[in-house]
């Protein structure tokens, strides 16, 4: 497979370049920021002897975005497959964001993905084979007092990938979307939490494990489908006191 | 290492504030932190620090606000890593290869990158590193920082032999490319100088070619540890991996028995048609060693182990093969060795001994233990070869390493060593042993004031510290 993977640069992205590498997938490499960008570059074609090209391009500026990314595809040749394990979120989001930085955010973990999918889709489509990824966040299981934006655009991104499906229903594109529960970033690192964060390398071996399946929307890890319907279930007299 | 978390994360004020749009990034913060209790892994030194481990190059944007210190896995059995109420910053995250020339066998790695997964990398390729310690977790930066020695050092030097460049990074510098022509005060400064003259961000190594991958390892009995150094010196130049183990469980006729193992390269065809690969988990830490209340091993214990120890080993078969990988990480198959001192912890007091002095040495530990007791876990020796230069541990003479459990008697046989190494002429490890004293460090190492200037002389401000360098005034 030759894929394009938008966050590349750390966490679950960077473990998902290893492990599409580690099974012989030519990779396109995109994030913000080429230093990071390089060295993963470097690492996978000298690991794994598979083509891996990058393009530096930044979410948050999403004019730009898409622009790079086709201009770097057009070398790396066709793409078939699509995965964006993408987010950025910020301790500030708590419902007073000004506009510029909500849409950044909303950029970042929204529209970015709808810009980079609305270009390729059709040639997914036309090909008659493929795979579109998406990732999102148990943030954005309900919406609570902090992640305001972050979990409205993963909310966002959900639906989005569940009409993808649709659309690619009658044909062998395959779309899959991830609810990630906690998982070791720079986001949970030291923290104490509920539940042991997952190691971006699992998540990655799930994904590829899962990649010839219509598994259409999962938890990761999987016991967070049942944290996610007891939240979902919990009466809006009891959520209101939660502060999580 | 984060299972000893105490309190709570924040985020460290940076002078350049990251903007990120990655997966698990935090648009407009700064690195997240954590207060933690962490210690050496002798469990000498326990201490609360705080830790970063940043994952992106733009990490290294960040003007430096306070002092700090680079980490790899945390394995040094001294404080080299963290010091009370710093920062250490950890590099396990730049773990990449980066190039590889094939034609002269230099493999271009970040930091970070372990022992093991380079070993693998350069294994495919028929190549190797000829230095490195017993731990495949060791990060490479930690055997730059330390000038870690392998199994041979007598004959192959320590780790600075096989650093071809390195790239550093100092905060108040900026980045700077360093080899042994082109900076050579620094880079000789850098490596052994225990990660402070900065961050080690990469490092281009001269692998070796793998003659095959199979060893073949040869066991002899030794009487004691001055035939066992004679046998050393003859075999140093001609095996590729050789030390002796020593029996000081006792203090009779048999103090200092034991076997010297030698082993070499055997073509493969010589290899066993099922061949010993079993994958051990690397999990050893300076915290998961110390997970075990209690020490089990005390002077009785330790004398059964040493009855049985060298018997499996004669058992074994006095030639036997096993896999270049096995004879590269011997630590593998012994990590429960480690966690048997339980949480209290060990002492490791490796020096080298003129060769003339090594009987003086050798009795005058034997009256000392004949007087008062003390469990001697391990007696190990290597044969060492070089110039003393600097902080590093290099010089000529017999290498003996000691092990023996942290209790209240220790301290006064530590003691008795500084004095004893002292007055011989050695010279002690500084990197195994957590709590040398700045006086003997003074009186053994004769570059130490010039480490000292050229220190200060790069790094006014000395930005970089740890327990280790406020230990010894550096």
């Amino acid at each position: 497979m030759r894929a394009l993977l938008v966050g590349a640069s750390a966490g679950v992205g960077r473990a998902l370049s290893e492990a599409l590498a580690a099974r012989g997938d030519d990779l396109l490499l995109v994030a913000s920021d080429t230093r990071d960008l390089e060295p993963q570059a470097s690492h996978l074609r000298l690991m794994y002897g598979v083509q891996v090209e990058i393009a530096a391009a930044d979410a948050i500026r999403s004019e730009e975005f898409l622009g790079k990314i086709i201009s770097a595809a057009q070398s790396f040749g066709e793409i078939q497959g699509l995965f964006f394990p993408i987010g950025a979120s910020r301790n500030d989001d708590v419902g007073t964001l000004p506009v510029d930085e909500a849409r950044r955010l909303i950029d970042a973990n929204l529209l970015a993905v709808m810009a980079v999918v609305g270009h390729f889709l059709p040639v997914l489509l036309a090909a008659n084979r493929g795979c579109i990824v998406g990732f999102g966040s148990i943030a954005a299981i309900r919406g609570r007092r902090t992640n305001i934006i972050y979990a409205a655009a993963k909310r966002g991104l959900a639906s989005y990938f569940e009409s993808l499906r649709h659309i690619a229903a009658p044909s062998k594109v395959r779309v899959q979307f991830y609810q990630l529960g906690y998982v070791e970033t720079q986001q949970t690192f030291g923290r104490r939490l509920l539940f042991r964060p997952a190691h971006p390398a699992e998540i990655a071996a799930v994904v590829v494990r899962n990649l010839d399946r219509d598994i259409g929307m999962r938890y990761l890890p999987r016991y967070w489908a049942l944290i996610a319907w007891l939240v979902s279930a919990l009466p809006w007299a009891i959520f209101k006191r939660l502060d999580f | 290492m984060l299972s000893d978390v105490t309190s709570k994360v924040r985020t460290r004020s940076t002078c350049d504030p990251a903007q990120d749009t990655s997966s698990g990034a935090r648009v407009g913060e700064a690195w997240p932190e954590v207060q933690c209790d962490v210690s050496s892994f002798d469990g000498g030194v326990r201490i609360r620090t705080a830790l970063q481990r940043p994952d992106r190059y733009r990490f290294w944007n960040d003007k430096i606000c306070e002092p700090r210190i680079p980490r790899g896995a945390g394995l040094s059995y001294a404080a080299a890593s963290f010091r009370e109420g710093g920062l250490s910053v950890e590099h396990t995250s730049f773990n990449r290869v980066l190039d590889f020339d094939s034609e002269k066998g230099i493999v271009e790695v970040e930091s970070g990158i372990s022992l093991d997964a380079l070993h693998k990398f350069l294994v495919s390729r028929a190549l190797f590193l000829k230095i490195q310690p017993g731990y495949g977790r060791i990060t490479v930066g930690g055997c730059i920082a330390t000038d870690a020695h392998g199994k041979n050092q007598a004959r192959d030097g320590t780790f600075i032999n096989q650093v071809a460049g390195l790239t550093l990074f100092h905060p108040a510098q900026g980045f700077i490319d360093l080899d042994d022509s082109t900076e050579p005060d620094l880079f000789r400064l850098t490596c052994g100088g225990y990660g402070l003259t900065g961050h080690i961000i990469k490092a281009r190594l001269r692998a070796s070619p793998v003659p095959s991958n199979t060893v073949e390892v040869r066991i002899e009995p030794v009487t004691d540890v001055q035939s066992g150094t004679e046998q050393l010196r003859n075999l140093a130049a001609e095996m590729d991996f050789v030390y002796t183990w020593h029996d000081f469980s006792t203090t009779g006729a048999s103090f200092g028995k034991g076997f010297i193992c030698a082993a070499r390269f055997v073509p493969d065809s010589r290899a066993p048609s099922t061949p010993h690969a079993m994958e051990h988990s690397l999990s050893l830490s300076a915290a998961s060693r110390a997970a075990w209340r209690l020490p089990l091993l005390n002077r009785w214990t330790t004398k059964l182990i040493n009855i049985s120890y060298p018997r499996k080993q004669m058992w074994l078969g006095a030639r036997s093969l096993t896999t270049l990988h096995d004879a590269l990480f011997p630590v593998h198959t012994k990590q429960l060795y480690f966690k048997l001192f339980g949480t209290a912890g060990f002492h490791e007091f490796q020096a080298i001994i003129p060769i003339g002095s090594v009987s003086e040495y050798i009795e005058a530990i034997r009256d000392y233990l004949v007087r008062q007791p003390i469990a001697i876990t391990l007696a190990s020796g290597k044969m060492f070869r070089g110039r003393r230069e600097l902080l590093r541990f290099t010089g000529d003479g017999l290498c003996l390493a000691l092990n023996f459990p942290r209790t209240s008697e220790s301290k006064n046989f530590l003691e008795f060593l500084d004095t004893l190494i002292v007055s011989l002429g050695g010279v002690p490890s500084i990197i195994k042993d957590s709590r040398v004293p700045h006086s003997v460090v003074e009186a053994s190492y004769p570059e130490a004031q010039q480490f000292r200037e050229m220190l200060h002389a790069f790094d006014p401000k000395r930005w970089f510290r740890s327990e280790l360098s406020d230990r010894l005034h550096l």
